[in-house]
């Protein structure tokens, strides 16, 4: 694949396409490849370096300096939550942990009823979930669960919750373990090994280290992008099209629309960013479990998640972390002594993790994506009726642990002590407080921001998901979610993006 | 460098002032941080005194690496987690950068320091350091919550982003993944 860094391309350049693409993750991507695909003349801009898997190493600290936003020091405006994107060739799919899941049918009802998005049913869907299955790999039963996966599957069996295998995107996986820290053999069909080289091979360029500024507007008509060469703002490329496609995911998209300063007449720009919200717990075995090998998830439970439309528990996934040694470090709020103690049980933690289904309730309407000097921070604050799910989840996953044997549970929290028995447990976190900056709250689904709807009064884009207020803007990116989704969001972009193109 | 926040107490006051910063990145051991600006071009000399003293009680009873068989000197130890901060500051977004310079430069100043630890210096004492995270663990108050935050990935990323690390908590490292495709592709 021939991907230029913007650095090297000079100012008098021509930069005139028939469409342009925002980011270059599993959203823009796709839709790059399908307008390369219709015989378009396409660039691809994505604001990370120019790495592929050749270029991916297996150690945390470079990988995340290179591949995550922030150097994965992103986190809400409050500092309560951690959040993971990529930054990178590939966007999140290039960093992901390849679970690839449809979208819950009782998502897309909610979308029909609340969102007027009608053409978005399971029936409507599936043909092009099936095509992006088929271009990214994604099958069941390759990868024998490692003990980390396993000793989920077991505690869930124990406590009679319904679990079952995770589909992953992998083509010939090595079981290396360390997807997060992008796949140094290309066996995770990620963007950056399918629809990018496929794009470039149909003339599609991609420009890295490339930052999009803001959309040039007139009018009801985008004219130009002004973007950036990452680092030296001063040197601005304008970049022409007939069409522009925002594809900078949740967060990175609204932000460039409010740079913008695109028309917003109901003030929903960069609302309803929802986050699947994540609590986890920490359990120390008698036996090794090394977590840091391994596909990373291999077993997940619905068994918490709602299962009718007007469901009023906010429910959560389950599923397990890798752990790696300085994503664990970083995620216990313990110093001193507690946090050495349990650090170095590290081959001996499971660790589980519960992703908390967000939009769907009053109490439960999302984070604000907000600009401080151009830059983007996501304000998402905890209402008593998430705290209530983060409580319930902590209770769940613990007694899971327990249930598989697990010597000691602790809740990953600030004031999080290890318990024993399932009386401590219920005790302790009954105790604990459950506001924000307490408890440890991760996020890597990043949705919404740009929500799709049929009423402009609640909604950024129409069901084509083009921008209200400027013809040739469209979204297509996980931004368009007028909701959380409830399960890991790669495919669900995927097939809305592949039916949104079509 | 810009370090020019101003002591005053209102920035405590001020909501969501120090929330940014609680996202240290989770960072960087790379040799490319070995060439960065030593730390104490970042921070001036009461401010390094500060993050030196509390660096050192979150760290407390945490082994000192191992390299590669025998333990390494005291000072080489010290040496190698301010290096693993000085990578967080230079990697760090600016704006987040400059809040923890501020927030240290806060703590430094006997008034500001007395707000938010309630004690007028205490960085020369260890066991009064160790007594002020310990207070800060279990705070109510949004501002020393936020500050504890902050220090947790921090310290922790300095430590644990050195590969000298590994060996302290029984991380094998990552496996040889090049011998492994060859070995597949003899198959
Ligand atoms: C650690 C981790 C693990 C995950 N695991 C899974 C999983 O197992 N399964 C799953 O389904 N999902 C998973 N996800 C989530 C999934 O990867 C994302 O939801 C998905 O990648 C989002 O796709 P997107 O196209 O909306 O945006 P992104 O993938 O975020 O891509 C957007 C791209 O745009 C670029 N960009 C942003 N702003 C600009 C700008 N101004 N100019 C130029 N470029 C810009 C960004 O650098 C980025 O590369 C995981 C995410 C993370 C971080
Ligand atoms: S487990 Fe290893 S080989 Fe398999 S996809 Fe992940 S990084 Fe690649």
């Amino acid at each position: 694949m021939i991907v230029q860094s913007l650095k090297d391309i000079s100012l008098t350049s021509d930069l005139n396409f028939d469409v342009v693409v925002v980011g270059s993750g599993p959203g823009g991507s796709l839709s790059g490849l399908k307008a390369a695909q219709q015989g378009k003349k396409v660039a691809i801009l994505e604001m990370g370096r120019p790495l592929q898997t050749k270029d991916f190493v297996l150690d945390e600290a470079t990988a995340y300096k290179n591949l995550y936003q922030e150097a994965a020091g992103r986190t809400s405006l409050d500092g309560a939550i951690t959040i993971l994107q990529g930054r990178a060739l590939g966007g999140g799919s290039t960093i992901n942990w390849t679970s690839s899941f449809r979208t819950p049918e009782l998502t897309l009802k909610y979308w029909q009823k609340y969102f007027g998005l009608k053409d978005l049913s399971m029936e409507k869907l599936l043909p092009f979930f099936k095509e992006a299955e088929s271009l990214i790999g994604v099958k069941d039963g390759e990868i024998t669960p490692n003990r980390n996966n396993d000793l989920l599957a077991e505690g869930l069996s124990k406590i009679g919750a319904k679990h079952g295998l995770i589909k992953r995107n992998v083509r010939g996986c090595q079981n290396l373990g360390y997807c997060g820290l992008g796949c140094p053999v290309g066996a995770k069909q990620s963007a950056l090994v399918t629809s990018l080289p496929m794009a470039n091979k149909l003339g599609a360029e991609i420009f890295c280290d490339a930052v999009a500024e803001r959309f040039i507007w007139k009018n009801s008509r985008v004219e130009a992008l002004e973007v950036s060469v990452r680092g030296l703002q001063n040197q601005k490329y304008i970049f022409k099209a007939k069409t522009f496609i925002c594809a900078a995911g949740a967060i990175g998209s609204p932000a460039l629309l409010l740079r913008s300063k695109v028309a917003d007449p109901y003030e929903t720009l960069g609302k309803r960013t929802f986050i699947h919200p994540t609590t986890i717990s920490g359990a120390i075995f008698k036996e090794k479990v090394e977590a840091y090998y391994g596909a990373p998830q291999t077993v997940y439970s619905d068994h918490f998640l709602p299962t009718k439309l007007e469901e009023e528990a906010a429910g959560f996934k389950l599923e397990v972390p890798p752990i790696h040694p300085l994503l664990l470090a970083t995620s216990l709020p313990i110093f001193g002594k507690d946090h050495y103690e349990l650090m170095k049980n590290l081959p001996y933690i499971q660790a589980t993790i519960a992703l908390q289904r967000d939009g769907f309730h009053p109490e439960s309407q999302g984070g604000r994506v907000i600009l401080k000097n151009g830059r983007p921070f996501l304000d998402y604050k905890f209402t008593p009726y998430m705290e209530k799910a983060f409580r319930q989840s902590l209770l769940v996953m613990g007694e899971a642990q327990l249930a598989a044997g697990a010597y000691e549970v602790m809740p990953i929290h600030r004031q999080g002590l290890r318990v024993k028995s399932l009386g401590a447990l219920l005790k302790h976190v009954n105790e604990l407080s459950m506001k924000a900056l307490e408890l440890k709250v991760v996020s890597a689904h990043v949705m919404g921001g740009c929500a799709m709807g049929a009423r402009p009064q609640e909604s950024v884009t129409d069901p084509s998901g083009r921008f209200h207020h400027l013809e040739n803007l469209v979204i297509r990116d996980g931004s368009l979610f007028p909701t959380g989704i409830g399960t890991n969001p790669m495919l669900s972009i995927m097939g809305l993006v592949g039916q949104l193109s079509s | 460098m810009s370090n020019k926040g101003k002591l005053d107490r209102r920035f405590f006051l001020k909501g969501g002032s120090l929330a940014i910063l609680s996202s240290i990145p989770l960072l960087y051991w790379s040799p490319i941080f070995q060439q960065t600006v030593p730390t104490h071009d970042y921070l001036k000399s009461k401010e390094l005194m500060v993050m030196r003293s509390l660096l050192q009680a979150w760290t407390n009873e945490w082994p000192f690496f191992v390299k590669p068989v025998k333990p390494i000197k005291a000072e080489s130890y010290q040496a190698e987690l301010e290096l693993g901060l000085n990578g967080v500051l230079s990697v760090v977004r600016p704006d987040k950068r400059d809040e923890l310079i501020l927030l240290l430069k806060l703590l430094s100043y006997g008034p500001s320091c007395f707000f938010l630890t309630g004690h007028f210096s205490p960085w020369s004492d260890p066991e009064k350091v160790t007594q002020i995270l310990s207070r800060w663990r279990v705070s109510s108050k949004l501002v020393e919550k936020k500050v504890y935050m902050a220090f947790s990935s921090l310290f922790a990323a300095s430590y644990y982003g050195n590969k000298l690390s590994w060996s302290v908590i029984g991380y094998p490292g990552p496996p040889d993944y090049v011998t492994y495709i060859e070995e597949e592709k003899k198959l």
